[in-house]
């Protein structure tokens, strides 16, 4: 795409009726109201640390649906970036003494470290990529649980101190609410912008067609590396978060399951959409915890769940206003 | 390590080869049937090891009568799961994402299936029990269980590649896996085909899984041999049936040099690397360049 052409292009993608825009901004400013709402409402109690591990996961989630969803990349690794990023945060926080956000930083270099080392596996095709993905990770974890000095191997790392913003400790589960939701909100808000950028216009126009987004002068093998390097970035961050509120980690935490269960969140919430990240991981944290009642059977259900869903809603989550809506016009056009 | 004892680790190699190999046709007849990466696939590995422990322990059968029995069951099962939870996907035209996550889901299904029978049982119960004392073949020692695995992964495979050459149901079964589209306007039944093929990656998983029970343990972590197996489908060629049994063994070698005599710790990371270096070696080559996104 020319880029004389862009401006026009994105002016076109944002071009919406103006009620509909109206209605999705007091909708995205509603929904955040009531989250930070969330915070004194249920200040101290199991409920509010249960959200925050919803966010955390949900983040690390959400760089998977870019990749996936925005841009096709099927990584079934991602969890080596969750991994990545949570102990190159710890390192810069006990070895040198770093704060939050510097220890951010570090995990966002150290993850696209490995964006890097990912990088000749993108010349593999659909299936083929999703494989040596998958194998990807598996080797990372193996790595994680032998590089003791980094990871601390089987015992993994404690005593991580907790969030420390501008001065201030955030301690309790209402600051680390505040904290993992700020945080997520910043993730979310940036990969949204960036889908309306020049690049993402070009995601998009690969997704239509491969072919012919090369023939229009897209670089097609670069916006694949863009996608899964800027795909490593929340699950980065979040590996800090989880490693903070924590103040424990263990490379256990980051094996092939758990890229399995990030690939479920993301495609059980929706793929195409980036809250649905967030809805899957609602669904499978909720699982896990709340459903301690039918404990042996809870996880039974999870997996029933998801193999039905793929039948009946295969959108996800999120699709399922889309799905409503769409039966309901159906029958009133029948009608 | 000596290069006098090289024979002896190939010879200890090639038993659990073989039953790489079996889980590895498995995986490449569901690809080329069904163009599918399965992850329900190593769940039928563990499902054969606890039909395997009920048929060797609880019904005190011998190894060579639980085999069909134990196979049947899990091919069973793999059709169960491929009629109930694959086929609707596939009637709608699901994408290739949400047939991979069903098979996921499905994977996790069956290992809380077997978990509700033993929460906290015999996660790892070896049940060979009395072995035959191993023979000698030029200064080489070899066990029966190696030659037994072997014989069994040949017979398997030989089997397997006279019915989809020789018979009707096994040539429908090749043209369904060139195209199923084609296969269907000659008049092929394309749902029973795959259902067939589904059946038999479960009966031959299903065999390995026993294997795995009697010479290792039985359990719900034995699918991680199966994930394993992965790794050979795709050293042979993913997709390849006569190539699965050749990266079968030539896993199982390779596997048990590397944790002899480099480094036992290091082994699995070092097994998934070589899946990596496989897949990137293969798209360079002539043969490999569909697996290529076309730069």
């Amino acid at each position: 795409m020319s880029a004389r052409e862009l401006p026009a292009a994105r002016a076109a993608l944002r071009r919406r009726p103006d009620g509909r825009r109206a209605l999705t901004w007091s909708l995205t400013i509603a929904t955040i109201v009531v989250l930070y709402a969330l915070a004194p409402l249920y200040d101290g109690t199991f409920f509010l640390s249960f959200l925050v591990d919803v966010i955390i996961l949900g983040t690390a989630a959400l760089g998977l649906q870019h990749q996936v969803g925005d841009a096709g990349v099927l990584n079934l690794g991602q969890a080596a970036f969750f991994g990545l990023g949570a102990f190159g945060g710890v390192w810069v926080l006990q070895h040198w003494h770093w704060t939050t956000l510097g220890a951010f930083a570090a995990a966002i270099v150290v993850a696209l470290a490995g964006a890097v080392a990912m990088a000749p596996l993108l010349r593999l095709r659909g299936v083929y990529f999703a494989m040596a993905s998958f194998a990807f990770g598996a080797m990372m974890f193996e790595v994680f649980g032998q590089a003791v000095g980094f990871t601390g191997g089987e015992n993994g790392l404690y005593l991580i101190p907790p969030p420390k913003l501008l001065g201030h400790q955030l301690l309790g589960n209402r600051d680390s609410y505040l904290f993992v939701l700020t945080v997520a909100l910043v993730c979310y808000g940036l990969l949204a912008r960036v889908a309306r950028s020049g690049y993402g216009l070009s995601l998009h126009a690969v997704r239509q067609s491969e072919n012919g987004a090369r023939a229009a002068g897209v670089n097609v093998a670069r916006m694949r590396f863009f996608a899964l390097a800027l795909g490593v970035v929340p699950p980065a961050v979040a590996g800090v978060m989880y490693a903070q509120v924590h103040g424990i980690v263990q490379a256990s935490i980051f094996d092939q399951n758990q890229s399995v269960s990030l690939i479920t969140m993301v495609i059980v919430g929706g793929v195409a959409s980036r809250w649905g990240a967030f809805a899957g991981a609602l669904l499978a944290q909720y699982v896990a915890v709340y459903l301690q009642s039918i404990a042996g059977y809870r996880f039974l259900l999870y997996g029933a769940l998801i193999a039905l869903l793929m039948i009946v809603l295969p959108g996800g989550i999120a699709s399922v206003g889309r799905v409503v809506v769409g039966a309901a016009a159906a029958r009133r056009s029948r009608a | 390590m000596t290069l006098g004892d090289l024979p002896q680790q190939i010879v200890f190699g090639l038993g659990l080869g073989a039953i790489y190999a079996l889980v590895a046709i498995g995986f490449s007849l569901v690809y080329r049937t069904m163009g599918l990466l399965s992850f329900v696939h190593p769940q039928f590995v563990m499902l054969g090891s606890v039909f395997g422990y009920t048929a060797l322990v609880k019904l005190h059968l011998a190894l060579w009568e639980a085999a069909v029995p134990v196979g049947v069951a899990t091919a069973l099962a793999s059709v169960v799961v491929d009629q109930v939870g694959l086929r609707p996907i596939r009637r709608r035209g699901g994408s290739e994402i949400a047939m991979i996550l069903a098979t996921v889901a499905w994977g996790i299904v069956l290992v809380e299936l077997v978990r509700q029978q033993w929460a906290y049982g015999p996660s790892a119960l070896n049940l060979r029990t009395g072995a035959r004392p191993p023979f000698h073949v030029l200064g080489v020692e070899v066990r029966w269980d190696t030659v037994g695995t072997l014989a069994t992964a040949a017979v398997l495979a030989a089997a397997l590649a006279v019915f989809l050459r020789r018979t009707t149901a096994g040539r429908a079964l090749r043209a369904v896996g060139e195209s199923s589209r084609t296969a269907s306007l000659m008049g092929i039944d394309v749902e029973r085909t795959l259902a067939l093929a589904a059946g038999i990656s479960g009966f031959l998983g299903g065999v390995a899984g026993l294997l795995v029970g009697y010479l290792f343990s039985a359990g719900i972590a034995t699918g991680s041999i199966g994930v394993k197996a992965l790794a050979a489908a795709v050293i042979g060629g993913f997709g390849n049936v006569p190539g699965a049994v050749v990266g079968g063994l030539l896993l199982g070698v390779f596997d048990n040099l590397v944790a002899t005599d480099v480094s036992a710790s290091w082994r699995d990371a070092i097994v998934y690397g070589l899946i990596i270096v496989v897949l990137l070696l293969r798209a360079g080559s002539v043969v490999g360049r569909r697996l290529l996104v076309r730069a």
